[in-house]
């Protein structure tokens, strides 16, 4: 008998190593069986919205599918908005909603929730050989203190969108060529000329010229400036206003924008756009889509126009640098499940056949070396948007002959860059008013303006 | 153990043939009989009782809970969103018509005056975005029956806002994005509201079937309230917009009975999706859904969907078929061979006297007949594989049982079968087998008593003869062969067998008797042919085959 139960317990004891051992062998923490939900959030709406579901849906039905991962989106939203409501989440304010695993974000708001210790370091899940597959700046963007904490995605710059058809009926009529376009200084120039061109032709309505140029963020657009001019707008994380580089900048963009020739709007530049409001506007890359080909009249008349896409303008005897921009995503900290399954979604998303899916219908530019340097050529020949086509090619010249920046990563410059787009657009529209009640020229009404920004 | 006995007993097959079952594998099979009847009258019960199926009944509690509290939630949202849509007229109608009235048109000449409609359009924009911020929706809007473009390459055009909401109010967000789809710019900047990428200023006749619906029936039945004319249209994508959505529309009515429009609210796919997504945790693909019902299909196509995966009316099947119930759950035929299994009912989305209330919407609970399957199949096979296990171990049990009880019973037959003295075999746990064996051996010992008697007799009477002669006295060989016929058939094998010059151990072996037995039938031999010794009965044999030799020489 107790041989009958020695045998009996060798084949018990034998069966559990078995299945202890096949257990331990297994890596990963996902279980196909019992899948890991990510809720996401992502600001990439309007027709990049259908990429992306594709994309996602995509991804759960495969390698989700396969290692237990679930994807679901719960809020798509615009950037400004997004960041506004992570920003609450990271401060903690009452009402603010649950943190989602997995969102879009930029490297100033991530900042906020990586000092809190609420963020993934991803470095834990990405080997160095991994990242090294990945555009070292882009990845650079995401990496603060003593990890990274932001994943690239998709990146964008600033470029120069041009109403082709309404510069050339302006450009015929006064002779002011592209060229122009080049500098700051020749914008304003061919923006004045505009001006006084379309107000002139209302000879019984003065002052009922059209704005030419509007800039999507002035902030991006006084950064750039000032990395140009071979210094910076931030300094020891305060606004460095009082240097002659800024000077120049404010020197260039005032006077035309006291005249009306540049638009003083809060919106975006697009919106301008299609009621042929204006005719060119710097702003992001990825916004190619938003600007339609047509331009509705008040009267409802719609005519067809062509866009170009130029490179971002630089200032005078100035450096070709242009901002580097578009989000990452941010992972929240969390369990070993949840932390894996975001980090093998992002490595799926950015391989190259995915990215390049992604980029070649939002007009964002890819992350990784393979599909930067191998892929875009094929890829451009391919895409069946043209306006993605012609920002895709502009973008990849840009990136031939410009250097790239970013913009500085500390915990107030979210809070600071805020407050400088708005403060600048309503110090620019009170001193309108004022220049309109003045006898003033634009340039002593700048001059004595920068002043009073300086001061305030 | 078990698996060296089915082995011996396999190969000792050929030696029992005719003589009956071994003992062993009798018990045994008693027993596995005796269990695979429990086990099969363990199946029935289960299978009587409906336990087997617990996993469908599981299925469907589950799926019937989850239908209750999306068709509660839909009803209310649903319903609370139809009221506000029916004040929305009421508050755009009076507007408008009060505007109107102030550039002294009549409601019914707005068609006739575009000039007046950017102004006009511009006015409704604050209660449009009250109302949509103050309502759980996706979009609002106001289209009206007046057009300033009036027809161009995309057809007939309809003045009118949409205001979308970029990012559905489900999610508690700082503040809801609004968005500018469809109106006048100078609308959206008047309010500050970007205009969407795919903006355009109004809508074309094409993409506003669900406007001639609703005023066509508003003019039909004029003298029904709002409440009664409002209109859910199926899912409906207007051009450039990101999402689909089912859009709430409401006509708008002058005083004079002038039907001018319509407005409402767009529930959209995004908001659906955050307000219905069932819980995943069982049924990782289960979704829900709301859309029209014919009688005979499903139209997911022109329903909404909501799912923790992310879904699609491509993803889920355009339109299904719902079959009669299959056990618990009904059954979708979708298109493309998928299939879902899940729950529906109808949602009311009209009251009783409203020209729309044959429309049949019904909510839905389902996840792919695959899903569902895998689980129920998961639990069956539990089931399945414990009853397995319990028959194996119960056999295994039955084996080691038969074995324990039949193991000295075979031992001591064998003991029997190699001699050696019943005596000497050792006692067994069972009385019966101890009481043969001291009888046996009792038989034994009265056997060689005997046997040594007729020994000694047989010995004394040849002992003269013996004496006389050295040769075998023809006369005796007569009588001898006369003895020869008193044999039984068993001791005449065992004589034939001294005939061809066996031994007493290769006579045992052959016959597969005991050498205890042979010695049995030697005594029984001796006695019977009257002979001494083994050296009398082999001077016989010699003498019986010389005489055989003659016999063939005499014939050859």
């Amino acid at each position: 008998m107790k041989k009958h139960w020695k045998r009996l317990c060798a084949a018990a004891l034998a069966m559990t190593l078995t299945l202890a051992g096949c257990a331990g062998g297994e890596k990963s923490p996902l279980n196909p069986k019992e899948p890991v939900t990510l809720t996401m959030w992502h600001n990439f709406g309007g027709t990049m919205q259908e990429t992306m579901d594709e994309l996602i849906d995509e991804f759960n039905s495969t390698v989700g599918r396969e290692q237990g991962i679930v994807i679901n989106v719960t809020a798509i939203s615009s950037s400004a908005e997004l960041q506004k409501t992570l920003a609450m989440i990271a401060a903690g304010d009452p009402g603010a909603p649950e943190m989602p695993n997995i969102t879009t974000s930029y490297p100033k708001t991530a900042i906020l929730f990586q000092q809190k210790g609420m963020l993934a370091n991803l470095d834990d899940y990405f080997t160095q050989e991994e990242l090294a597959g990945y555009i070292p700046s882009f990845v650079e963007e995401g990496r603060f203190e003593d990890g990274l904490y932001v994943f690239p995605i998709a990146k964008s710059t600033e470029i120069l969108y041009l109403n082709q058809t309404l510069f050339d009926q302006f450009a015929a009529a006064t002779g002011v060529t592209m060229d122009s376009l080049a500098t700051f200084e020749g914008l304003a120039d061919a923006a004045q000329k505009y001006y006084d061109w379309t107000d002139a032709k209302t000879p019984d309505v003065p002052g009922d010229g059209k704005s030419f140029y509007v800039a999507d963020s002035w902030l991006n657009l006084s950064q750039a400036g000032m990395m140009q001019q071979g210094t910076s707008l931030f300094e020891n994380e305060v606004l460095n206003l009082g240097s002659d580089a800024y000077a120049r900048i404010w020197n260039t963009l005032c006077p035309p924008m006291l005249t009306g020739a540049f638009a003083n709007y809060d919106g975006y530049s697009s919106d301008l756009s299609k009621t042929g409001d204006i005719v060119c506007s710097t702003g992001s890359s990825a916004g190619i889509l938003f600007y339609g080909d047509t331009i509705t009249y008040k009267d409802g008349r719609v005519e067809q126009v062509e866009y170009s896409i130029l490179p971002f303008p630089v200032f005078e005897g100035g450096e070709k640098l242009a901002i580097q921009r578009g989000n990452g995503m941010m992972v929240a900290k969390g369990d070993e499940a949840h932390e894996y399954a975001s980090a093998v979604f992002l490595r799926w998303f950015t391989a190259p056949e995915q990215n390049m899916r992604f980029i070649a219908s939002t007009g964002y530019l890819p992350v990784t070396q393979d599909a930067f340097e191998n892929r875009m050529g094929p890829e451009i020949e391919q895409v069946e948007d043209y306006r993605i086509k012609k920002m895709l090619v502009a973008v990849t010249e840009m990136y031939e002959n410009y250097e790239f920046f970013v913009a500085p990563t500390f915990e107030a410059f979210d809070s600071l860059s805020g407050a400088y787009e708005k403060d600048f657009k309503a110090f620019m529209a009170a001193q309108w008013e004022q220049w309109l009640a003045s006898e003033a020229s634009p340039e002593e009404q700048s001059a004595a303006a920068l002043e009073q920004w300086r001061d305030r | 153990m078990f698996f060296k006995d089915a082995m011996i007993l396999w190969k000792n097959r050929r030696l029992r043939r005719g003589k009956g079952a071994a003992l062993y594998p009798r018990l045994f099979a008693f027993f596995a009989f005796f269990i695979l009847a429990l086990v099969l009258a363990f199946l029935l019960i289960l299978s009587v009782s409906g336990v087997s199926r617990s996993g469908e009944h599981k299925s469907r509690v589950w799926f019937q809970n989850e239908l209750e509290h999306f068709t509660q939630d839909l009803s209310a949202d649903y319903g609370i969103l139809s009221v506000q849509g029916v004040s929305l007229s009421e508050q755009l109608s009076k507007d408008i018509e009060s505007y109107l009235k102030d550039e002294g048109i009549s409601p019914a000449a707005l068609p006739d005056h575009p000039e007046v409609l950017e102004g006009l359009l511009t006015e409704q924009m604050p209660a449009l975005l009250s109302a949509l911020k103050g309502n759980k929706c996706g979009g609002a809007f106001l289209i009206l029956d007046a057009t300033v473009i009036g027809e161009d390459e995309a057809g007939p055009r309809r003045a009118g806002l949409f205001l979308k909401r970029t990012e559905p109010n489900a999610v508690r967000t700082v503040g809801s994005k609004l968005h500018f789809l469809r109106g006048p710019a100078e609308a959206a900047r008047a309010n500050s509201v970007e205009l969407l990428g795919q903006w355009q200023m109004e809508f074309t006749e094409a993409e506003t079937e669900f406007f001639d619906v609703t005023v066509d029936t508003a003019r039909e039945h004029g003298e029904l309230p709002l409440s009664r004319l409002y209109h859910w249209s199926p899912r409906t994508m207007l051009s450039g917009n990101s999402e689909a959505g089912m859009l709430l529309c409401v006509p708008l009515v002058a005083g004079d009975g002038t039907v001018m429009g319509i407005c409402g609210f767009e529930f959209s796919t995004m908001l659906f999706k955050q307000s219905y997504s069932p819980d995943n945790s069982t049924y990782t693909r289960v979704f829900s859904a709301l859309a029209p019902f014919d009688g005979t299909d499903y139209h997911m196509d022109q329903g909404l969907l909501a799912g923790n995966t992310y879904l699609n009316s491509a993803m889920a099947g355009s339109i299904a078929r719902i079959e009669q119930k299959r056990d618990l759950l009904h059954l979708y035929h979708s298109e493309g061979d998928t299939a879902y299994n899940g729950l529906h009912q109808r949602v009311g989305l009209y009251p009783a006297d409203s020209p729309y209330r044959d429309e049949v919407w019904l909510a839905a609970v389902m996840a792919p007949h695959k899903d569902i399957e895998a689980i129920v199949q998961e639990g069956a096979w539990g089931l399945r594989l414990a009853l397995g296990a319990l028959a194996v171990t119960s056999l295994l049990a039955a084996a080691f049982i038969s074995r324990r009880y039949i193991s000295p019973v075979l031992k001591t037959l064998e003991g029997i079968k190699t001699g050696g003295g019943y005596a000497s075999l050792p006692k067994t746990q069972y009385a019966e087998i101890n009481d043969l064996l001291e009888f046996l051996a009792a038989q034994d010992e009265a056997t060689a008593a005997a046997l040594a008697e007729a020994e000694a007799k047989a010995a004394a009477r040849l002992e003269p003869v013996r004496r006389r002669t050295t040769g075998i006295d023809p006369e005796n060989y007569r009588q001898f062969l006369a003895r020869l016929e008193t044999l039984t058939p068993a001791e005449r094998r065992v004589f034939d067998l001294y005939l061809l010059d066996k031994r007493a151990q290769e006579i045992a072996d052959e016959l597969n008797l005991s050498l205890s037995t042979v010695k049995y039938h030697n005594g029984n031999i001796y006695g019977k042919l009257e002979v001494g010794s083994r050296k009398e009965l082999l001077a016989y044999i010699r003498y019986m085959r010389s005489q055989q030799r003659m016999k063939e020489g005499e014939h050859g």
